[in-house]
């Protein structure tokens, strides 16, 4: 039996002519494969690396759900007032208006060129020059400013509303970052932004290892090629879409102690003509974070008890509000009528003025007892003026 | 008279001419570099012919040279065929050799420090040509070298070639065994990914259950140079690996096969009468001369074997590496190395210090032992009938024990835990959820309700149907809170809706079909189950699967549910006496260029 197996092999090496024929073909049979994989091993390590890319940005998407998306919104648009969008064509530096810039960036050239020649101290300019050069910088300004309403003029009002400037479209310019926008990215992870409480509510913590974060150098690398796989071809809904753009540190003597100025900053972004310009609101709208417009659109929109109790539900409002996490739900109207509006600093505020701001803006105003930042302040972001009408409608039927 | 002021080739030249003395100095270089054949001596033993002059000079490279002077001139001829030693033991010195060669080829690219040891990994599969192959080889020749070497013993002991006069060979081979498993089991640690962690992590807890306690701990402590295993636990291993186990494996094999020589490749047993030992006698009609037979057959075997595992590395099998170690993340489902499973299983009977240390114990020293026990002379099979028997035995029980070392024996986990993380999407391994090709993963929210239908015709009757029983029973609001809630996931609530899987993703199809036979397979703990893959589009390349179980809680014991008379499960109730509904949600990404279709 095992004979007639291995007897033609056997056969085969009991000569020490085949015993070397066949080492030499197996020697040449391996070169051969060598050779063949030596040939394919570019295209392999190509290959490997798109795979590894691709695996790596999947594994960012599970960290940016457990990690960012509590601030920077779960499909990275931003929340409005506490962290800015990184799905944002300004952190990709995209140019709407590739054409305007350029004449923009030419007159800031000349800007820069005449200021220097003004400031120069060695080889003062006659005063008639001195008269020159100061009539064509105020021209200059003008027109860059007559530019920079062009390109305004050419955005959805919403967008301005919550703080874009076409002028400032590249957020690496804006901070004066030398390198490439995957270390920028993997920097602010790693390192956080430590006097970003300036800005925010909350500063943007430090998530790697190396500064005391959570996050190995790996992690922060997936979370970085994650957020780089958003860059794509920009059209201005994506620019719509954004919920909150970066704030640009604001006067840099000002920090950290005194915060006046960038809380005005911020105010600024979110009253500047933010109603004046965005149309009013209708019931399937998104009721965005502008109390004041809601309010108008709702004077128009009948809420319904039944489908408020559904989207409080769905909404997960119950996770908090049942549990003494929040507020609690039953009775909620008496002690709105009752309690918080004879609070001092409720004073002028309806019970539905009150209501709509606690859902889309909840930090406005805290019930005391609860923390504040507790209550995602995006609701604004997904629920629209029919469902905020429907909310207020079940909530006015909780009293006691 | 010279032509240089010295006598010199030259000299030559001018007596006999350039041919004649180039050829001479030619043939003298190739007699000292062979010790002693000449280029006719070559010639003449590869083809085969009787040397044509004496002494024979074919002995002289034994008896004068360095390289060949521990191996012998002539072999028995009963002991070259496969049988009896299978060239088990002469397998084993190559895949020393291979694994020193491919090892040193690794350590150039690599740098054992948990910072740069994983993305060491992935410059050597990504940047470094031939690095994946290197890489595969090496992996692949350590879980061979182990097999040969367990079955070059098992040889041994079969044969009886551990009897008198071998018994120290065989002692010796014991330590090369265990070297060659520490050799393996520490190279393991190396890639810092979470097999090698978690692998690893439960190959160390065994030696800090050594007693007594403070031999244990500090045995513990040494080897993975803290508390947990980290950059000097790695280290440590590195060196393991690398500089002390090679050295102690080196150095054995020079005893080992020292001793081989000295007695003599043992013979089959029926050639022999019993007591004797007459490996060195070797009749000169038996005689096999190493040169050039034996010689010849092994370089052919080397050619051979390499050819082997290069075309098994190129076109079948890739070294594993998963995802970079993480202390916080066990796997589901994790195992020690397969050879060392018959541990893990032993493990699982009960107390740690004796079935993870003293058993192993027993059972190696055992084996060390071993020819100092059994010394009855006899290597005939029919006279050992007693000591075949209790290899068999032995051989069973690891084969028993291994068995029981995999995740499926004995390891309870929640039913809806281990469909979710074993057998749709495990953190590791590809499950089924993965190779689903990307463009059969079609945006939209599917339910294994879809198969309670009686035909496909009624399939989105039924669907629409749960739609409604969910929105009724307010299972439908609780998933959406859930989903959107923790889970972060941007739907749109108002119109949110189960449908049937469409007829281009028959994969996707067949996958929930699937799910719904794990869901039924478990219903007696998952009662009233239903599962559902939502997918939603999160980047323009990547999508996001939810993957939902729904189930009434039912009265679970020591892992197992609860059966009634009638062999039904029993549903807990909460304090107003209502079944109550759990959720389990697990939630992957999968990009479209990940490939894992292509594994």
């Amino acid at each position: 039996m095992l004979k007639r197996i291995f007897g033609p092999g056997r056969a085969l090496v009991e000569s020490i002519e085949n015993r070397i024929l066949v080492g030499i073909a197996a020697f040449m049979a391996t070169i051969v494969i060598l050779g063949w994989v030596a040939i394919n091993e570019p295209g392999r390590m190509q290959a490997f690396d798109r795979q590894f890319n691709a695996r790596s940005t999947e594994k960012g998407a599970a960290l940016f759900v457990s990690a960012c998306a509590t601030c920077h919104g779960p499909q990275g648009h931003g929340i409005l007032g506490r962290a800015p969008a990184l799905n944002n064509p300004q952190l990709f530096g995209h140019d709407y208006f590739p054409e305007l810039t350029a004449q923009v960036t030419a007159l800031e050239t000349e800007r820069g060129a005449i200021a220097a020649e003004l400031a120069d101290t060695v080889n003062p300019v006659s005063d008639a020059r001195r008269e020159e050069i100061e009539s064509r910088l105020e021209a200059i300004d003008a027109e860059i400013e007559d530019l920079a309403q062009q390109m305004r003029d050419q955005l959805p009002p919403a967008v301005l509303a919550v703080g874009y400037d076409p002028l400032n479209f590249d957020r690496l310019e804006q901070t004066d970052w030398g390198g490439g926008l995957e270390n920028f990215i993997i920097s602010t992870i790693t390192s956080g932004r430590p006097v970003s409480n300036a800005y925010w509510p909350q500063p943007m913590p430090a998530w790697g290892q190396v500064s005391g974060g959570s996050l190995r150098p790996d992690q922060i690398r997936d979370l970085a090629r994650y957020i780089m796989n958003w860059d794509r071809e920009w059209t201005l809904d994506d620019l719509t879409a954004v919920r909150q753009f970066a704030v640009a540190p604001c006067n840099q003597q000002a920090l950290p102690g005194a915060t006046g100025a960038c809380e005005d900053l911020l105010a600024g972004s979110a009253a500047d003509g933010g109603a004046a310009q965005a149309p009013a609101l209708t019931a399937g709208d998104i009721a965005g974070t502008d109390v004041d417009a809601v309010l108008a659109a709702l004077e128009t929109v009948e809420g319904d008890a039944a489908a408020g109790q559904n989207t409080y539900q769905a909404q997960g409002c119950t996770g908090c509000h049942t549990t003494g996490v929040g507020p609690d739900l039953a009775g909620t109207y008496t002690r709105v009528e009752n309690e918080r509006l004879a609070d001092p600093a409720l004073a002028g505020y309806t019970a539905e003025q009150y209501l709509v701001e606690s859902i889309i803006n909840p930090s406005a105003f805290v019930a005391p007892g609860f923390a504040d930042g507790v209550m995602p302040a995006s609701f604004g972001t997904v629920l629209t003026v029919q469902d905020i009408a429907n909310l207020v409608a079940y909530l006015e039927t909780q009293t006691e | 008279m010279s032509v240089l002021p010295f006598p010199s080739f030259l000299d030559d030249v001018k007596e006999k001419g350039l041919k004649k003395a180039s050829f001479e100095i030619a043939d003298d270089v190739v007699e000292r570099l062979t010790a002693g054949m000449n280029v006719t001596d070559i010639r003449e033993a590869l083809r085969g012919e009787a040397p044509s002059r004496r002494p024979n000079p074919r002995l002289t490279p034994h008896a004068d040279g360095f390289w060949l002077h521990i191996r012998p001139s002539y072999y028995h001829n009963s002991m070259t065929g496969l049988y009896p030693t299978f060239r088990l033991g002469w397998l084993s010195v190559y895949f020393t050799f291979f694994e020193t060669i491919t090892g040193i080829f690794l350590m150039i690219f690599y740098t054992p420090s948990p910072e740069f040891a994983y993305s060491n990994m992935l410059n050597i599969l990504s940047n470094v040509p031939f690095g994946q192959f290197m890489r595969d080889l090496h992996r692949l020749g350590a879980e061979a070298m182990v097999l040969i070497v367990t079955l070059h013993m098992l040889r041994t002991f079969i044969t009886g070639s551990y009897k008198k006069p071998r018994q120290f060979t065989w002692f010796t081979g014991v330590i090369l065994l265990l070297s060659t498993l520490f050799l393996s089991f520490s190279g393991y640690l190396l890639p810092w990914d979470q097999l090698a962690l978690w692998a690893v992590t439960i190959g160390a807890s065994m030696a800090e259950a050594v007693p007594p306690q403070i031999v244990g701990t500090n045995v513990n402590l040494l080897l993975r140079g803290g508390p947990e295993i980290g950059a000097n636990g790695l280290l440590r291993f590195y060196l393991l690996h690398v500089l002390a186990v090679p050295a102690i494996l080196f150095i054995f094999i020079a005893v080992h096969y020292y001793k081989v020589i000295v007695h003599g490749p043992s013979l089959p047993p029926r050639e022999e009468n019993i007591g004797e030992d007459t490996a060195k006698r070797i009749p000169l009609d038996r005689r096999v001369y190493f040169i050039p037979d034996i010689m010849t057959s092994e370089i052919m075997w080397v050619a051979v074997t390499t050819l082997i595992m290069i075309i098994l590395v190129t076109f079948f099998w890739h070294a594993p590496l998963e995802s970079h170690s993480n202390p916080q993340v066990t796997p589901l489902g994790t195992t020690a190395p397969w050879y060392f499973l018959w541990i893990q299983g032993a493990l699982k009977l009960g107390d740690k210090t004796f079935w993870g240390v003293i058993f192993p114990g027993i059972i190696f020293n055992f084996l060390m032992v071993l020819p100092y026990i059994d010394t009855t002379p006899s290597r005939r099979y029919a006279d050992r009938r007693f000591m075949l028997s209790i290899g068999m035995v032995l051989t069973s029980l690891t084969v028993i024990f291994s068995y029981m070392g995999l995740p499926e024996f004995g390891v309870k986990t929640s039913a809806d835990s281990e469909i979710l993380n074993l057998d749709l999407a495990p953190d590791e391994r590809l499950g089924i959820i993965k190779p689903i090709p990307y463009d059969q993963l079609v945006v939209g929210a599917y339910t294994t309700a879809q198969f309670e239908a009686e035909d496909e015709a009624a399939m989105q009757e039924t669907v629409a149907a749960f739609n409604e029983e969910i929105a009724e029973n307010g299972e439908r609001a609780e998933l959406l809170a859930d989903l959107t809630g923790p889970g972060a996931l941007v739907l749109n609530q108002a119109e949110f809706a189960f449908e049937t899987v469409p007829s281009d993703a028959p994969r996707l199809e067949h996958v929930l079909e699937e799910f719904y036979g794990f869901l039924e397979k478990d219903s007696a703990e998952l009662a009233n189950a239903w599962g559902a893959i939502i997918i939603t589009q999160n980047q323009a390349n990547l999508k996001r699967i939810d993957l939902v179980i729904s189930w009434d809680e039912v009265v679970v014991e020591g892992g197992n549910p609860v059966l009634d008379d009638q062999g039904n499960s029993i549903l807990a109730l909460d304090e107003d006496g209502n079944p109550i509904r759990r959720f389990n949600i697990k939630h992957i990404f999968i990009n479209e260029d990940s490939q894992y279709f292509g594994e």
